[in-house]
This record gives C-alpha cells, sequence and structure tokens, in this order.
C-alpha cells in the first residue's frame, strides 16, 4: 500500500508540471478526419435529457472541432442522465476553451466544487497559451454506478485524444501530435442530482488519469 | 497488487499558471493543460511523503501470537459477500503539523480519497483562513473553514483513506480533511471502530501453508486408504493486533484453525469421512497417525484412489478452515466469516499389483 502510496502522489504531484513540458510530438496528421457520430456545425445541441431545460447554456463547439461520445445510454433514467450531463460538463469545457473565458457560465452550469475548479484551471491553461481546440476529440467506455443507493452517481469513461489538437489562436497553426499512450485518458465524474430550480446533474469532482491503458484499444 | 493508476485530481489555478509561465508553449496532444497527465516513473520531489496520499493507512498491524515462518498465505473468506473496509476517517495532521505540510509541500497532497488540492493557496484558504468548502458526500454538506489550523487546540485533522481508489465504495468517504478534537472518534458515516480494525487485520493474517502429513509418501495404491493426519502443533491459533494510532482503537483478531477439508482431485476416489471433512481434536491434531498393520484399516482422515494414475498426478487439495474472532477497545467483540487456505499437493496412484509396502 505504502509503495502505491509513493507512486501515486508523486505522479500526481509531478504531473502539473510534467504534463506542460510534454513536447509536441511531430507528425503531419490530418485534423480532418470526419467520424460517425461526431458532431459538426457550430450549432450541434449538446447530448442530452436536458434538452428541453429551458436554462440550459450553449455549448456548442466549432466545425472543426468533433466532439464524439460513444456511450450507451444506461436504461435507469437518473444514470442516462448523469451520463448526459457528464457529456455536457466535458462539452462545457470545451465551449470554454473555445469561447478563451475561464468563467463561462457552461461549465459552472454542469459542476460545482472541484469539478468546477478543474474545469476553470483548464480553460485558463489554453487561455494562457492561447491555443483553441481543433480535431476529433473521442469519449467511449461508459460505465455508471449508482454510489449511496443513487443519492450520487459515479460516471467513469475513456477518453483517446489522439486526434485532438491545439491550434494557435493567433494565425491559426495547428499543433499536430503524434497517437500514443498519452493519448488515453480515463475520466472519473462523481455526479449529483439537480437540486433546486436547476434541471441538470453537476459534477462535483473529476479525476483524470493520463495514460489509461484500459482506454487503449 | 498492482499500482494502476496515477490520478489527477485537482490543480489549483495558481499550480498551472505558475507552470505555463515557466514552460513557455507545450502541446500533449491536444491539451496543454491537465487533462495530459505525463507522470515520471519514477518519484517526484515529494514521492516519499507519505502523508500527502489517502490511499496510505496509518494502521499498525503485527502478529502477537501463533507461527511465523515457513511458507504461508492470506485467507480468502467463505463468504463470497465478505468485503474488507472500502475506506474510513483516520487522524492525520495535528493543526502545526497540517501547517507544516501545506508550507513544505506548497500545498500538494489529497485533502481525502478521491480530492485532491494541488496549489498552497485552495489550502491555506480553507484550514487558515476559514473559507469553506463543499464535501462531496450524499448532502454535499458544508465544510467550516479553519483559522491558522486549528494550531494550539488539542486534537487531530482526520482525512479518508481507501486502500483500493479504484473500488466505487471508496467514493463513500466523500468528507474533505476535517478537525477532531483529541480523545473522540468523530461521530460519522465511515468513522473507524475495532470492528474496522478487525476487518482490514483479516486480510492481513498469514497462515501456514497446510502441509498435511501423507502415508504412504510417496505412491499411494489403488484401492488402499492414504491416510492423511497433522500433528498437534503443526496448527496453533494465530492473534493479529491492529491499532490506530492516535486514538484508542485497536482490535486483536484470532484466527483458530477448526477443519481440514480434502478434496481428492478427481472423482475417481473416496474420502474418509466421505464428506472429506476431517474434524479436529481435542488436542489441535488432526485424524489419526499411520501406524503399521493400518494399511488396510479405514483412516479417520483419509483418501482411497480408485485407479491409477497415468504419469499425470492427481492434485490433492487440502483446505484448512480457520474460525475468526476478534475483541477490541471497550470490550467490543465479534466474529467474521470463516476463512480458508488451501495446498495443493501431488499425488500418484499405483496399481495393486505394484504395492509394496
Amino acid at each position: 500500500m505504502a509503495r502505491r502510496t509513493l507512486t501515486s502522489t508523486a505522479a500526481a504531484l509531478t504531473t502539473a508540471a510534467a504534463l506542460l513540458l510534454t513536447g509536441c510530438g511531430g507528425g503531419d496528421k490530418s485534423s480532418s478526419d470526419d467520424i460517425k457520430g461526431a458532431d459538426t456545425g457550430s450549432g450541434s445541441p449538446s447530448a442530452s435529457a436536458s434538452a428541453a431545460d429551458a436554462n440550459a447554456p450553449d455549448v456548442s463547439v466549432p466545425s472543426d472541432f468533433h466532439l464524439v461520445f460513444d456511450f450507451d445510454a444506461p436504461s435507469d433514467a437518473k444514470q442516462a442522465a448523469a451520463l448526459s450531463d457528464a457529456e455536457n460538463y466535458i462539452r462545457a469545457l470545451k465551449h470554454g476553451i473555445v469561447q478563451q473565458d475561464p468563467n463561462d457560465p457552461a461549465y459552472q452550469y454542469y459542476s460545482s466544487g472541484q469539478a468546477a475548479q478543474y474545469a476553470k484551471s483548464q480553460i485558463q491553461a489554453w487561455v494562457k497559451g492561447s491555443w483553441t481546440v481543433t480535431g476529433t476529440d473521442k469519449y467511449y467506455d461508459a460505465d455508471v454506478t449508482a454510489l449511496s443507493g443513487g443519492k450520487r452517481e459515479l460516471v467513469a469513461f475513456c477518453r483517446n485524444q489522439g486526434k485532438s489538437y491545439s491550434k494557435e489562436i493567433k494565425g491559426g497553426k495547428i499543433l499536430y501530435t503524434d497517437e500514443n499512450l498519452d493519448s488515453y485518458v480515463k475520466y472519473q465524474l462523481l455526479m449529483f442530482p439537480p437540486t433546486g430550480s436547476s434541471k441538470a446533474w453537476k459534477a462535483s469532482v473529476v479525476e483524470v488519469k493520463g495514460k489509461a491503458k484500459e482506454c487503449q484499444k | 497488487m498492482t499500482r494502476h493508476t496515477l490520478s489527477w485530481r485537482l490543480v489549483s489555478t495558481a499550480a498551472v499558471a505558475l507552470a505555463l509561465v515557466s514552460n513557455g508553449t507545450a502541446h500533449a496532444n491536444d491539451t496543454p493543460g491537465p487533462t495530459t497527465p505525463a507522470p515520471p516513473t519514477s518519484g517526484g520531489k515529494h514521492g516519499k511523503d507519505i502523508y500527502a496520499s489517502a490511499t496510505y493507512s496509518h494502521i499498525k498491524v503485527r502478529q502477537v501470537s501463533g507461527p511465523t515462518g515457513g511458507k504461508r498465505g492470506n485467507l480468502s473468506s467463505v463468504d463470497v459477500n465478505w468485503k474488507p473496509p472500502a475506506c474510513w476517517y483516520e487522524p492525520v495532521f495535528t493543526g502545526q503539523e497540517l501547517k507544516d505540510f501545506v508550507d513544505k509541500n506548497d500545498g500538494d497532497g489529497d485533502v481525502g480519497i478521491h480530492e485532491s488540492w494541488y496549489g498552497k493557496e485552495l489550502w491555506t484558504n480553507h484550514y487558515q483562513d476559514g473559507k469553506p468548502e463543499t464535501n462531496f458526500d450524499d448532502e454535499q454538506s458544508a465544510a467550516e473553514g479553519y483559522k491558522n489550523y486549528n494550531i494550539g487546540k488539542d486534537g487531530y485533522f482526520w482525512r479518508s483513506v481507501a486502500p483500493d481508489d479504484s473500488a466505487s465504495e471508496s467514493w463513500d468517504c466523500g468528507k474533505i480533511m476535517f478537525w477532531q478534537d483529541a480523545n473522540v472518534v468523530p461521530k460519522v458515516a465511515h468513522a473507524p471502530t475495532p470492528k474496522m480494525l478487525a476487518e482490514y487485520a483479516y486480510n492481513q493474517v498469514k497462515v501456514p501453508d497446510t502441509e498435511i502429513e501423507l502415508k504412504p509418501t510417496t505412491k499411494s495404491t489403488v484401492n488402499l486408504p492414504t491416510w492423511a493426519w497433522l500433528d498437534k502443533g503443526t496448527f496453533r491459533e494465530i492473534k493479529v493486533r491492529a491499532e490506530l494510532p492516535r486514538t484508542n482503537l485497536f482490535a486483536v483478531t484470532t484466527a483458530k484453525p477448526v477443519a481440514l477439508h480434502l478434496d481428492p482431485g478427481t472423482d475417481d476416489a473416496t474420502t474418509h469421512p466421505s464428506s472429506g471433512d476431517c474434524t479436529i481434536n481435542d488436542d489441535g491434531s488432526i485424524g489419526t497417525p499411520y501406524e503399521k498393520g493400518d494399511a488396510k484399516k479405514t483412516p479417520p482422515c483419509g483418501i482411497t484412489y480408485l485407479h491409477a494414475t497415468n504419469g499425470t498426478p492427481y492434485h490433492l487439495k487440502a483446505s484448512i478452515t480457520w474460525q475468526i474472532s476478534w475483541e477490541g477497545t471497550d470490550g467490543a467483540k465479534g466474529d467474521l466469516p470463516d476463512g480458508t487456505f488451501d495446498t495443493t499437493q501431488d499425488m500418484n496412484v499405483q496399481e495393486i499389483q505394484a504395492v509394496n509396502r
């Protein structure tokens, strides 16, 4: 146990610095792979159970950025809603990057606490670098687990960001990278049911694990 | 247990901004931010600080009696639904210790299982300057802020611990690190108890391999019983003490061998008794040692193979059942599900005409 602890701590801590050092790989990848089911067009709606939610914020992204969520909807309505709004949280985070707005209302609508801070810190990092998103960003292998008899839902899914790139806002240069183990990321989001007037499930904790071998396929 | 995750949890805005300033442009796949952790394979500068992590428990477990040498292994619960505790809370820091921790690590560490704070400001805001936070328990209860880490008060900051942070039950401990006055166990769900310590110890009890005595020793003969026994003293009860430092909580867990079960490893055999369950005698021995002239008697514990092996030995499995009980703080006591531990021995069985005793 102690062994796990040491690695875990070291790695997590070092991550903050290390990930920023990760160089842009070479590679002349095309960014135009069209993926079936991908969102296209800036007006794409959010995935959602909250489609009927008049207060739901815009989470759309530009047409050169394809967000692909290859999720099977759980049969349980609560779990389906939790998964759908976990997806919206990811969309909202991307929306915030596109808008270059660390205080974008979109992610705040779908998150609280640590998960909201995480989204904010992510957006800030992209704003700082003057980057936006492009390419194809794929999410799959979703799993929803009821916690405390359904008072909370734990949503987990994989991500392959191998064809998702950053693009310099000034000049539009795309920073291509190779697909490798760094492309695979595992997310766990702790989702809480809607409260008050909100119809959205909110992510309160997000755990992101890099180099996720279990997501490699 | 293989270490399987390297979790990224929370980056304070300060940490990200700082890192960006120092590193200029960088792009890992698409992401300049922390969604693309690239953890090193060996330790970072805080890598040796066990206090940073909520997967490290401070519970001390030691064996206080029973055999310690030889080949040993862990028990498996006969109740397949039984699980060791997934998460609990334990005291980690005094106020001063927390302050030192935050200063030394620049505030990088776990504030609970599944929630880590990276950036000193997050820690000082809550534990020094009183900013309230929210727990991720069922109620999303409020976590009141603290003044100057409660330095000068007698007590500890308690934090959640989960040995396996990939278990979904590990999310059940949703309170971030909180204060509790000394000599009191917090009245919260998943607070540690003597029973919990006993359950924690259960997985760490090491029992000896079940090497049973067999006669004949090298080869059995078709239709002639093989005697099986264990001398008294081979299996003795084992006591393990688990205690949680900075509390008065402890539990002594006792594993007592109560039965030997024989599985001949083939349907072409009969066991003695027919159930295969050899009970433990009053003196702690099992079965009866073979004595000259017993060859054709039916042993109280043993096996008769009905077919010879043909080059490939049968795998005789001997499993010992251990009864588990515990006693702890303030006279608390109870039982845990029986545990078993198996050992497999190869058995060659020859035709009767080759008998040679």
